[in-house]
C-alpha cells in the first residue's frame, strides 16, 4: 500500500478514518463470495443481474479491506468512484493490478446498464466475475481468511 | 483547398489546414505523400501542396524526398511543437485516437463519431461539444469498451461515451436512435488492420 497516496485520498476527503471492524469485514467478504457463486448460476439467463452482482462482489471485497484496516468512503455522491480509487491505492501490492484497473470500467458499465438501457450479455458478466473473484480471493488472503 | 475555419477550433485558417496538421502531427508513424494525404483528407492536390509549403516555411512541418514523392513529417524542433500538438489532439484528435484505441479491441468491425463533435468536425456551427459520442459496430466486450471510454476521456480531456450495436442492428437501423445517427453527420474512424 502506498501510504502517501492513501494520505492524499484522506486529505482530499475521498475516504476517512473509521474504527477497525474485522467482523463486518468478514461479513462483507462472505457476501461477496456468495455473489460470485450466484453470478455463474445466473449469467446465462439473467446477464444484467449477474453483471451487477459481479460488480457488487468486487465492491464488497474492497469495502471489506477498508473495514479491516480502518477506513470508509465518505457518504456522498461518487462513493463508488472513490471506492475504486481506494482499491487502486490500497490493494496495489496484492499483485492484482489488472483487475483493480477494471473496477472503474465495471462501475461505468454497471451505471450505464442500470440507467441508460445499455445491455450487457453473458460474456460481460463472466468477464466481470473473473475480475471480482481475483479481488475477493486476494483480499481474503490479505485479511487472513 | 481553402475551406472555412474549423468550427472546433477556429484558430486555423481553414478546416483543411487543421485536418492536414492533425494528420501529420497525430500520426507520425504513418508519414504520407501529398497525393495520399489529399486522397485521405478529401482535399485537392494543388491546394494541399500550397498549404504544405506554407506550413514548411513556418517550420511546422518538414519534407522528406523519397524518389519523386514528397513525404510530410511534423517538425518536432519547432518551438510551437508541444503546444500545437496539444491543440490538435484536443480539437482534431478523436478520429485518430479513437481509432487507435478501438483497433486493439477484438470484435470491433467499424466505428464512427457522431453527435455534436462530428457535426463540428464537418463544419456545422454550434456550441463547443461537451462530450464525444462514439458508435461502435460489432460484438466487442462491453468491459473492454468501457476501458476505451475511460482512457480516451483522460487523453482527450472530455467525456467519451460509446454505444455498441451489432452489424445487423446497424444495417437495419430500425431504432429511432440509429435512424437519427445515420441521418446526421458521421465521421468514420480509421481502424488499424489487426488481421495480419
Amino acid at each position: 500500500m502506498s501510504s502517501e497516496e492513501l494520505v492524499q485520498l484522506v486529505s482530499e476527503g475521498a475516504v476517512e478514518r473509521a474504527p477497525v471492524d474485522r467482523a463486518a469485514a468478514s461479513r462483507d467478504l462472505e457476501a461477496a463470495t456468495a455473489h460470485l457463486v450466484s453470478v455463474e448460476a445466473r449469467a446465462a439467463h439473467d446477464p444484467v443481474g449477474a453483471f451487477a452482482l459481479a460488480y457488487e462482489a468486487f465492491r464488497k471485497a474492497v469495502v471489506a479491506h477498508m473495514r479491516a484496516t480502518g477506513f470508509r468512503v465518505k457518504s456522498r455522491s461518487g462513493a463508488h468512484y472513490q471506492t475504486g480509487r481506494y482499491a487502486r491505492v490500497a490493494l496495489d501490492g496484492l499483485g492484482i493490478g489488472e483487475h483493480l484497473q477494471a473496477f472503474e470500467d465495471l462501475r461505468r458499465l454497471r451505471n450505464r446498464s442500470a440507467y441508460e438501457a445499455v445491455s450487457v450479455d453473458e460474456r460481460d458478466a463472466l468477464e466481470a466475475v473473473t475480475h471480482a473473484r481475483a479481488v475477493v480471493e486476494a483480499v481474503g488472503k490479505e485479511l487472513g481468511r | 483547398m481553402r475551406t472555412s475555419a474549423p468550427e472546433l477550433l477556429p484558430l486555423f485558417r481553414s478546416q483543411g489546414q487543421g485536418r492536414l496538421l492533425a494528420r501529420v502531427y497525430l500520426q507520425p508513424d504513418r508519414p504520407a505523400t501529398i497525393a495520399e494525404l489529399a486522397r485521405e483528407l478529401e482535399l485537392d492536390d494543388g491546394g494541399l501542396t500550397r498549404e504544405a509549403d506554407r506550413l514548411e516555411r513556418a517550420g511546422l512541418v518538414r519534407t522528406e524526398r523519397v524518389g519523386r514523392s514528397r513525404l510530410l513529417h511534423r517538425n518536432e524542433e519547432s518551438p510551437y511543437f508541444h503546444e500545437l500538438f496539444g491543440l490538435l489532439l484536443k480539437a482534431f484528435g478523436p478520429a485518430t485516437s479513437v481509432g487507435e484505441e478501438l483497433s486493439d479491441v477484438e470484435g470491433v468491425d467499424e466505428a464512427f463519431l457522431y453527435g455534436s463533435w462530428a457535426a463540428r468536425y464537418v463544419g456545422e456551427r454550434g456550441e463547443d461539444p461537451f462530450d464525444l459520442d462514439v458508435l461502435v459496430v460489432g460484438r466487442p466486450s462491453r468491459i473492454a469498451i468501457a476501458g476505451v471510454e475511460r482512457r480516451l476521456s483522460e487523453l482527450l480531456g472530455r467525456e467519451v461515451n460509446a454505444v455498441v450495436v451489432t452489424p445487423e442492428e446497424w444495417e437495419a437501423a430500425e431504432s429511432g436512435f440509429l435512424t437519427e445517427v445515420k441521418r446526421r453527420p458521421l465521421v468514420s474512424v480509421p481502424l488499424r488492420d489487426t488481421s495480419t
